[in-house]
């Protein structure tokens, strides 16, 4: 599979990166500026050609806007809208889903909460989109492996069982 | 590993049942045609009596479609509460709750569709909510070939149980590298209609 991917230098990303690669797929990657995210199309990229695209980079925020991640998210759902055969994985932080006391005035729990309700609203309209997904993951460097592991087996089984929601790490 | 799973005579249970089998597991199970009825309490106090010994309890069966209100809860809640309480403090436990996308829906004028989306939606309130330290795991797939969902109609993209069953097997087997909270299988992408219009569009195929 043509994997378009965003971070390989981090623990995390260089797991995911190895592993994809061990897999046999063909990655590309994009290491990008999350504050300018719109970037990613003025790049030699051939996005017919890459089927799935994993927004795994994470970096803080220093714009009023939404997080780079829910934008990177946004161009890619319009770049290939109405394309079944395409797939998204967004890897965010988990405190996303975890109890709003513990994250009240947070960006990143606002913007990842954006995330999902903006797929759930696109899908809940007609006609088709690309196959989406949100993983919640818990930043940790010892789980690296772990959630390679969890990647590799979501895209060897993408055509036939496709994840749109995982939720890992301990609960808070 | 021991494994207590409802509903493993048929459809998903039976599948994932079959495979931990094979997998060299201990597996007992528990189903309505071998004399276990979920929706009776004393028969789930049965249950929950012999799974507490276990590793895993794999709540499978969703039991009847009933007015909770007026028989009593159904049997799957019924069980989620019984193995949460049973296993509150103990951590080494693992959980696997079946649940359903159909949660997701607005409840439906049809009775039926309508209990079985509350009584999913409910399911997963209590897993949210609960303190139990016990690691829960809610799966909650979209529409699959079953038995159950023959009786809807064919306009739903449904996934072949077996490629369900084998994504479960894979966390089963992971499971203490691997455990999620929640997981969601998105193959159904008419969930979100109203479902006098699915079957509208069902009976005019």
């Amino acid at each position: 599979m043509n994997i378009l991917m965003t971070d390989n230098k981090s623990v995390l990303g260089t797991a995911l990166y190895n592993r994809l690669i061990d897999d046999g797929h063909d990655i590309t990657v994009y290491d990008v500026d999350l504050n300018q995210p719109d970037d990613v199309l003025k790049q030699e990229i051939d996005f017919e050609k890459i089927e799935l695209c994993l927004n795994n980079k994470y970096q803080p925020s220093d714009s009023d806007k939404p997080h780079g991640q829910i934008r990177l998210n946004a161009i890619f759902l319009d770049l290939w809208a109405e394309s079944v055969l395409k797939y998204i994985i967004n890897i965010v932080d988990k405190c996303a889903v975890d109890s709003h006391v513990y994250w009240e005035g947070s960006k990143d729990y606002r913007a990842d909460q954006v995330m999902w309700n903006t797929i759930e609203r696109k899908k809940s309209g007609e006609g088709s989109y690309p196959n989406h997904c949100v993983m919640y993951i818990d930043y940790d460097d010892d789980k690296a492996s772990v959630y390679a592991d969890i990647v590799s087996h979501m895209v060897k089984t993408c055509s036939n069982v496709w994840v749109s929601k995982i939720v890992l790490g301990s609960k808070r | 590993m021991k494994i207590a799973i409802t509903g493993h005579t048929s459809g998903l249970g039976k599948y994932i049942y079959d495979a931990c089998v094979k997998n060299k597991h201990d597996v007992v199970g528990f189903s309505l045609t071998s004399g276990h009825d979920i929706d009776n309490r004393d028969v789930c106090y049965d249950i929950i009596d012999q799974a507490k010994h276990m590793d895993m309890f794999i709540n499978c069966a969703y039991g009847s479609v009933k007015d909770q209100y007026v028989k009593g809860a159904n049997g799957q809640i019924e069980l989620l509460k019984q193995i949460l309480s049973a296993w509150g403090e103990d951590k080494s436990k693992f959980i696997l709750h079946i649940g359903s996308k159909y949660m997701y829906r607005n409840p439906q004028k049809i009775l039926p569709a309508k209990i079985y989306t509350l009584d999913k939606r409910h399911a997963h309130d209590i897993i949210q909510n609960s303190s139990s330290e016990a690691k829960v795991f809610n799966f909650i797939p979209g529409m699959f070939e079953s038995s159950m969902s023959d009786m809807w109609p064919d306009v739903f993209t449904k996934s072949k149980m077996e490629h369900i069953g084998d994504t479960l097997c894979f966390y089963i087997e992971n499971c203490k590298r691997i455990w999620p909270q929640e997981v969601v299988i998105d193959k159904t992408d008419l969930l979100h209609r109203p479902l006098e219009e699915v079957i509208k569009l069902g009976s005019t195929q």
